[in-house]
């Protein structure tokens, strides 16, 4: 299940009152949880179903699902609200609605997290659209609330692409509209300026985080190696071209999963109901009007950037285009536009075939035999491919009653029945196609990681510190496997990972906090890891650190070989955890003597750390952990993690995408009698 | 250029303008346009290959350790590895190899007819590989087709099995399924091919006697037995019975008696040896052994305990 681990750490955190900015239960020692958090868009107020489903009782994985299956649902009406605004008839909306429903769209929920981005551009060129037809508040509110949920979850730069070949599309085929769309809004604008200074601000606040994460891939503390892992970019987000082609578009492999073998369907292969093929031969035989070209060349633009390095688009726009260096995935394109674009001109298809007129006898028939030639074309092609399923036959079979009787004039397509009968023939094939794939799945007992226990502290790994079972990945010899291994972390630890032997790591590990009476400097540029080794393998009573200013102050003298440092184990007279959350841990300290102590979470300067009260410097300790000097006696020690103001920056955001969601509701609902009026009239 | 002139051009012109419009918008002419510009954008042998590395499974480990423990594959998990062989034979339909590991996923996917036809072709895409061969005398010993077999087979004898180290150090295909240390790997697959060269032997043996054909059996199986070659006491087992059809008891008396001699507790040997020194006269003794095989009841020897072992080769 996408995004499982990282939306339940939210979730669960956010719950208890606490905005989990770092994460130190994550399997790297610890680190920033910003990148996580930008991938599920923790601000969407749609998470607060999840928080109110456990309350009431749920487990978080049923919450989970009934999350995804009630945004899923919300991005369908999306689609259904955006086809009824384009093609301004309810029962082809339904069709293209259905037609979307039984595509393997829906099991992409279990696969990716695409239906995080889906759901909320969906509804952004609902919005559009209708804010360009008629510019109300309610629209733009929409607008507003969609873009800051798209600039805030993932990566915008899919939207970026197609919101840009979008507007180059406009540009093309409405330029004359433009002038009227610009000038109605500009009339909206003088006349709701407070809303559309509100507005901004809110998408402004809604940009920052992202611009945030952007700065940290500079700061070089964070390391993606299996995403950056070849890119000359500075920045640690940067993909190289490689990696980029990788992810795109595979035509052959579609195609010839289409239609054969779909006994074999499984999760992740591209399908839609056999009844689409037909609504797009029919476009063969109509005459396109200016909205088809339109999609179509939507369509085809966005296909020649999936396609990636196989066609020459991707690499100029890697070139040219900054964003383009960020973000890899490309086949998502095929799901998240290509699939629903196609959807809606296939539903065009029909319209303007129906629209046509079919007025006399001649034209009706001619409508009929050309029919029947398309349909029993359809089926010989079938016939041709590898294992077809009956039910498409059925489909095709039925498709051409239905559509004698729709040319003959024997049944309305507008008529209310109508969205009845169309869920039977797109529906068909599927239900088949469905329950192979239920049988074809496989059962993957996956172990999300947060499934363990992990809110509360605990002073080392597994249950019992005399024999542990280590979940820690172990540094091999093959630096290339371990990078693979870290998807994203701290520089840091990635290289202990690659340089550390793997079961001494695995040692040290083991336990969050060890107390040394000596300290070290060891230059960064000059690690000594043989050195490190022995005195972790020995457990030897000395810390390094890299910071030759925490030396100069406080360094005793290494002396007293052979003396183990002391691992702390359980709360004691000298040693307490008095508090602990994600981003912060508080302890009481008592020792008789001065020590120095290493904090096993990983070191980020984004860290503070308090004694008493007042301010003191953590030091980079054995690498990549956080260390202090403390004085004998009592002392109340604090690690926290993040400013205030990112903390308060978070909360405000949280509240403010509530509060335009808020509005967004109070408005549709006082625009629903308008709206009712004016279909009456 | 008088006015009417100048009007018949231009309304011809003008119509001419209205057809091409016309024929611009039409559906089947816009898709066709299209079809042709992606046609001449797109880079088909750069999405070929993003093809095949989209349907390569991302370990072969599950393949290669199943076939190394002889244990029978989980369809579903098997599947995963037949699809990537498909797509790989569909792009590049020369690949002898890659026909060959199709062959196999169709074989243990409980498809024979269709892993016969790609071993088939993979055997005229590469006449010298050994495996392939093999692999269909295997399919054809198993489905009774024994005359097929037995010409399969004979001509798998052939091959050179350095030729069929050769081909597998090679091949992109088989790169995966091999061990990294591949000069340690080659030296243990020369092993194999040895092994399987001999159990060749011991197909065709068995093939002949379904076939009744007992003098090419001798034939077969006294090679065998002069290269000293595993399964030894099955060649004289066989030998000795055909020798006992051919009426030829001296014969049939020493095969069978080297084959107890390998094996004390072959129950049917003992039988045969038993009926053959009555035919030869010996009636008491040939009693004795016809009781003692009574009293073993062991299979051992038996053609079944030998088929048991054929199977085929991961190629």
């Amino acid at each position: 299940m996408p995004y499982y681990n990282h939306i339940k750490f939210y979730v669960e955190n956010i719950a208890r009152g606490i905005y989990p900015l770092w994460d130190p239960s994550c399997s790297w020692g610890g680190g920033p949880n910003e990148f996580f958090l930008r991938r599920i868009g923790e601000f969407n107020p749609f998470f607060g179903l999840i928080v109110l489903l456990v309350k009431a009782g749920f487990s978080y994985t049923s919450a989970y699902f009934v999350f995804l299956a009630v945004y899923y649902f919300i991005g369908l009406l999306g689609f259904f609200k955006l086809a009824e605004h384009l093609f301004r008839e309810t029962n082809v909306a339904c069709l293209a609605y259905l037609l979307l429903m039984f595509s393997s769209w829906g099991t992409k929920l279990f696969d990716t997290y695409i239906n995080l981005i889906f759901v909320p551009m969906v509804w952004f060129f609902y919005f559009v659209l209708a804010f360009s037809r008629k510019p109300e508040r309610i629209f733009f509110l929409g607008l507003t609330f969609t873009l800051m949920i798209i600039v805030t979850t993932y990566l915008p730069f899919y939207f970026m692409t197609v919101l840009l070949t979008f507007f180059l599309c406009v540009v093309l085929f409405y330029f004359k509209d433009l002038k009227i769309v610009f000038s109605s809004w500009v009339v909206f604008f003088k006349r709701d300026k407070a809303l559309m200074i509100l507005c901004s601000l809110a998408l402004l606040l809604a940009l920052l985080p992202g611009v945030l994460l952007y700065t940290q891939g500079f700061q070089g503390e964070i390391v993606l190696p299996g995403r950056h892992f070849e890119s000359a970019l500075r920045n640690e987000m940067a993909l190289d071209m490689k990696e980029i082609q990788v992810g795109g578009i595979i035509i052959p492999e579609i195609l010839e999963g289409l239609f054969s073998n779909l006994h074999e369907m499984r999760l992740n292969r591209f399908y839609m109901p056999v009844f689409v093929y037909i609504l797009f031969l029919i476009g063969a035989l109509i005459k396109m009007n200016k909205r088809l070209i339109f999609l179509l060349t939507l369509f085809s633009c966005v296909l020649l950037i999936g396609l990636t390095d196989a066609a020459p688009a991707v690499q100029f726009l890697y070139k040219y285009i900054f964003y383009f260096k960020y973000f890899r995935n490309f086949n998502y394109f095929l799901w998240f536009v290509l699939l629903p674009v196609f959807i809606l001109m296939c539903a065009e298809h029909l319209r303007l075939f129906l629209s046509n007129g079919l007025k006399d006898k001649k034209s009706q028939y001619r409508a009929v035999v050309l029919s029947a030639g398309l349909h029993m074309g359809l089926a010989v092609f079938l016939s041709r491919q590898e294992n077809s399923l009956i039910s498409s036959y059925w489909v095709v079979g039925l498709s051409f009653v239905l559509f004698t009787f729709l040319f003959l004039k024997k049944i309305n397509f507008q008529h209310p029945s109508i969205p009845l009968i169309l869920i039977g023939f797109v529906a068909l094939q599927p239900l088949q196609v469905y329950q192979a794939l239920e049988r074809n799945a496989d059962v993957v007992e996956y172990p999300y990681e947060y499934d363990r226990p992990y809110l509360n502290f605990v002073y080392f790994k597994g249950n019992n510190p005399e024999k542990l079972v280590m979940d820690w990945p172990i540094a091999d010899e093959s630096v290339a496997r371990t990078r693979l291994k870290m998807y994203y972390g701290l520089n840091t630890i990635q290289f202990l990972l690659e340089n550390i032997q793997g079961d001494i790591f695995e040692e040290y590990m083991r336990f969050k906090f060890i107390v040394y009476d000596h300290v070290a400097y060891m230059d960064d540029k000059n690690i000594s890891l043989s050195k490190i080794e022995k005195a972790w393998a020995q457990n030897r009573n000395i810390a390094f650190v890299s910071s030759a200013s925490v030396l100069l102050d406080e360094v005793g003298p290494v002396a007293g070989e052979g003396a183990t440092a002391r691992v702390m184990t359980k709360d004691t007279l000298e040693f307490q955890v008095i508090k602990f959350d994600m981003n912060s841990i508080k302890l009481k300290t008592n020792f008789s003597s001065r020590k120095f102590l290493v904090y096993n979470d990983n070191f980020h300067s984004g860290w503070q750390a308090f004694v008493d009260g007042k301010r003191v410097d953590i030091a980079r300790a054995n690498v990549a952990f956080k260390g202090l000097w403390l004085e004998p006696g009592e002392r109340m020690v604090c690690f926290r993690y993040g400013t205030w103001g990112r903390y308060f920056l978070g909360y405000l955001l949280s509240a403010v995408f509530m509060g335009v969601l808020a509005s967004l509701v109070v408005l549709w609902f006082r625009s629903r009698p308008c709206a009712l009026k004016e279909s009456a009239l | 250029m008088s006015a009417a002139r100048v009007h018949e051009k231009t309304l011809t012109g003008k119509s001419l303008m209205d057809l091409g419009r016309h024929v611009a918008r039409q559906g089947i002419v816009v898709y066709l346009l299209l079809f042709l510009l992606f046609h001449w954008i797109v880079d088909y042998e750069r999405l070929e290959i993003k093809t095949l590395n989209r349907a390569t499974p991302l370990s072969f480990e599950y393949l290669t350790k199943t076939a190394e423990a002889h244990e029978s594959f989980d369809k579903k998990k098997l599947k995963e590895f037949f699809l990537y062989f498909k797509t790989v034979t569909h792009y590049r339909p020369d690949m002898a190899d890659a026909v060959g590991m199709l062959g196999f996923c169709y074989y243990h996917l409980g498809d024979s007819q269709k892993a016969m036809e790609a071993y088939q072709k993979a055997i005229d895409l590469n006449p010298s590989f050994f495996w392939f061969h093999y692999n269909l005398g295997v399919i054809y010993f198993q489905k009774g087709r024994y005359e097929e077999a037995i010409k399969v087979l004979r001509r798998a004898l052939k091959t050179d099995p350095l030729k069929t180290v050769e081909f597998i150090l090679s091949s992109r295909i088989y790169l995966p399924l091999i061990s990294k240390d591949k000069e340690k790997w080659a030296e243990a697959v020369t092993g194999q091919i040895e092994k399987t060269y001999q159990k060749c032997y011991g197909m065709l043996v068995l093939g002949y006697y379904y076939l009744g054909k007992p003098a090419d059996l001798i034939n077969v199986a006294n090679y065998a037995v002069a290269r000293r070659f595993a399964d030894l006491e099955m060649f004289y087992y066989y030998m000795g019975l055909s020798a006992y059809q051919l009426k030829e008891y001296e014969k049939a008396l020493y095969f069978l008696k080297e084959c107890v001699r390998v094996n004390p507790v072959n129950a049917e040997a003992f039988r045969y040896l038993g009926l053959s020194l009555k035919s030869l006269g010996n009636q008491e003794v040939g009693d004795k052994m016809i009781k003692k095989a009574e009293i073993l009841h062991d299979d051992q020897g038996s053609p079944v305990s030998f088929e048991k072992k054929i199977e085929l080769g991961m190629f």
